[in-house]
């Protein structure tokens, strides 16, 4: 499986997804987290869950709140069109000669994710906190336990979107499919689903994104968030290898 | 069932291109291949090997059996080509029916695959990427030392574009570094699906020595293509599907053997070609005067009979030829006459 990780990281290590991809979120993250303090700094607003102190690194932890289904977003398009587009154009088959182990790529192909993931949320929590306190003169006070569980949330926001996308990847086999499903559903489609289902606040997948980017809602907590987060994600995981596993590969 | 013996050369080309005159009706195949003498253990085998898609079956009960060096698939779309191809490399699971490649069964391709390289169809790639960071993702993946990159692309002769994305490439380099990304493992066996398609003539040169160097080094390679002559001139070993049904596995020599050999017979003075044919007839021969020379059913073990016969009827031949079967005759009298098996 590292094998995997490490040629899917070698396909992914390029410009344009750097300096596109990843560097768009780190750049969103970081002008929302200045646009703030400097915002509460400005106003002694009260901004986010965690933010009570004006100018603090709690400025750093709302704009990783708002910005995460952002950035989880960015990782879904990321992942939806990279594997779907392996499927559409053929190089699955170069993939599967080499490793034909169809379990340990799919295996490979989200630990990549996650590593992704874990890059992004720790590179933005820093400049996050860097920018907070940059736009503070550098005299905001520093919450580590707070900013650690951002991050984890952070992390686990969009490691999930960008496991659904590179789920659907496996799923549709169409880039285009795949990215506007998953972005269709998570802005659009599970608030549509509450109109019709009043009860899809309580187990949704995108209303339990949001409340642990939030680290909590009024409807459920961090943690019941997170649970339902992982079991739809790993639910995504299952239905894409079953899939991929019974799947003949004719393209 | 479908074997490949090590150290034969076994190659496949399909009719269409500038030097073939065959042209496929639809759903045939042709395999050809290079024997080199002796005979080794099957390299690829398969028993009643079957691949339908919902009510259309694309391989039906191949019994293929082939073993190592150059081996040759072609055929037109539809014939089961590719979809045998895709069997072998467990990128598609048979309907039923059994096989193994390099002595492991096809259910387990993780145990071969190692030891295969492949280029199916039109070469897939990363258009974003350089063709040596699309080879450096494979050698990562099979766990190939990255040194085999550069080796490969100089044996394609791709080293001076090997920095460039892969989506500035032309056809052709597309197909080498197919090649290339077949080539990565240092296979025991290669199989490669119309490699020659967007070559050159240069490169369709180098691609026919290449082969031939890698069939002569006692491994094995099953080559797809739509050129019939070039099976002939590469390959000694065919086998012909059709409609996804094996009609025919041997040398090239054997089923040439199958056609009816001609004598061409040519009279010094034309005015004698009816005379030449009738006499040919009252010997029991079939025959008929036809473009200046007299068309002769017979094998070259008759040629002394017939010019005997001639200089019986005071007639004096300038000329006495075999016409030689071609891999198309053969392809047709195989394809139009007989019934799948």
């Amino acid at each position: 499986m590292i094998r995997v990780v490490r040629s899917q990281i070698v396909k992914l290590a390029r410009p344009g997804v750097l300096f596109g991809v990843v560097g768009l979120c780190l750049a969103f993250t970081t002008a929302v987290a200045v646009y703030l303090a400097l915002k509460t700094s400005s106003s002694d607003n009260v901004i986010g869950k965690a933010g009570k102190v004006a100018g603090s690194s709690h400025d750093a932890i709302a704009s990783l709140e708002e910005t995460a289904i952002w950035m989880g977003v960015l990782m879904l398009a990321l992942f939806g069109h990279s594997i779907a587009a392996e499927f559409s154009t053929g190089t699955i088959r170069n993939l599967l000669v080499r490793e034909p182990r169809r379990g340990r790529i799919l295996a490979g192909m989200v630990v990549t994710i996650v590593i992704f993931a874990v890059a992004i949320a720790a590179a933005a929590t820093l400049l996050a906190v860097a920018a907070t306190f940059a736009a503070s003169s550098g005299d905001a006070d520093l919450d580590l336990g707070a900013a650690v569980v951002a991050f984890a949330n952070t992390t686990l926001v969009i490691s999930s979107l960008g496991i659904l996308g590179g789920s659907l990847g496996v799923i549709l086999r169409s880039p285009s499919f795949a990215i506007s499903l998953g972005i269709v559903y998570v802005l659009i489609g599970e608030t549509v689903l509450k109109v019709v289902v009043p009860d899809a606040g309580q187990w949704g997948f995108a209303t339990s994104l949001f409340a642990v980017m939030h680290g909590g809602s009024e409807i459920m907590t961090n943690a019941h968030g997170a649970l339902v987060v992982l079991v739809y994600t790993a639910l995504f995981v299952v239905a894409a290898g079953l899939l991929f596993r019974l799947r003949d590969i004719n393209s | 069932m479908l074997r490949f013996p090590p150290g034969r050369i076994q190659c496949a080309y399909a009719a269409g291109g500038p030097t073939a005159a065959l042209h496929f009706s639809d759903n045939l195949a042709i395999v050809a291949t290079a024997n080199t003498g002796t005979r080794n253990p099957l390299v690829v085998e398969t028993h009643r090997l079957t691949k339908a898609f919902g009510s259309r079956i694309a391989v039906n009960g191949l019994d293929l059996e082939l073993s190592s060096g150059v081996t040759g698939f072609v055929g037109p779309n539809g014939s089961g080509k590719s979809t045998t191809l895709r069997m072998l490399l467990g990128l598609i699971s048979p309907t039923s029916g059994t096989g193994t490649v390099l002595g492991e069964s096809l259910e387990r391709p993780e145990r071969y695959l190692s030891r295969v390289g492949a280029m199916i169809e039109t070469p897939a790639f990363y258009p974003m990427l350089s063709g040596r960071k699309n080879l450096a993702v494979l050698a990562e993946l099979g766990g190939i030392p990255g040194r085999r990159v550069t080796d490969v692309l100089s044996d394609v002769e791709l080293t001076d574009r090997a920095d460039d994305h892969v989506r500035t490439y032309s056809l052709g380099m597309k197909q080498r570094l197919g090649l290339a990304a077949a080539l990565l493992p240092d296979p025991d066996l290669l199989l490669l699906d119309e490699p020659a398609n967007g070559l050159d003539p240069s490169g369709m040169r180098e691609m026919r020595a290449m082969i031939r160097r890698f069939g002569d080094s006692g491994r094995t390679v099953l080559v797809s293509s739509h050129l019939l002559a070039e099976i002939e001139a590469v390959c000694d070993r065919v086998a012909l599907i059709y409609e996804g049904h094996l009609r025919f596995q041997g040398s090239v020599k054997e089923l040439l053997h199958r056609q009816r050999a001609e004598l061409l017979l040519v009279p010094e003075e034309q005015e004698d070609l009816e005379a030449l044919a009738a006499l040919c007839r009252e010997h029991d021969f079939e025959a008929a005067a036809q473009g200046g020379k007299v068309r002769v059913l017979a094998g070259p073990d008759q040629a002394g009979s017939l010019n005997r016969i001639a200089s019986s009827g005071g007639i004096t031949l300038i000329g006495l030829e075999e016409e030689r079967a071609s891999l198309e005759d053969a392809f047709f009298a195989l394809t139009e006459a007989e019934e799948p098996r």
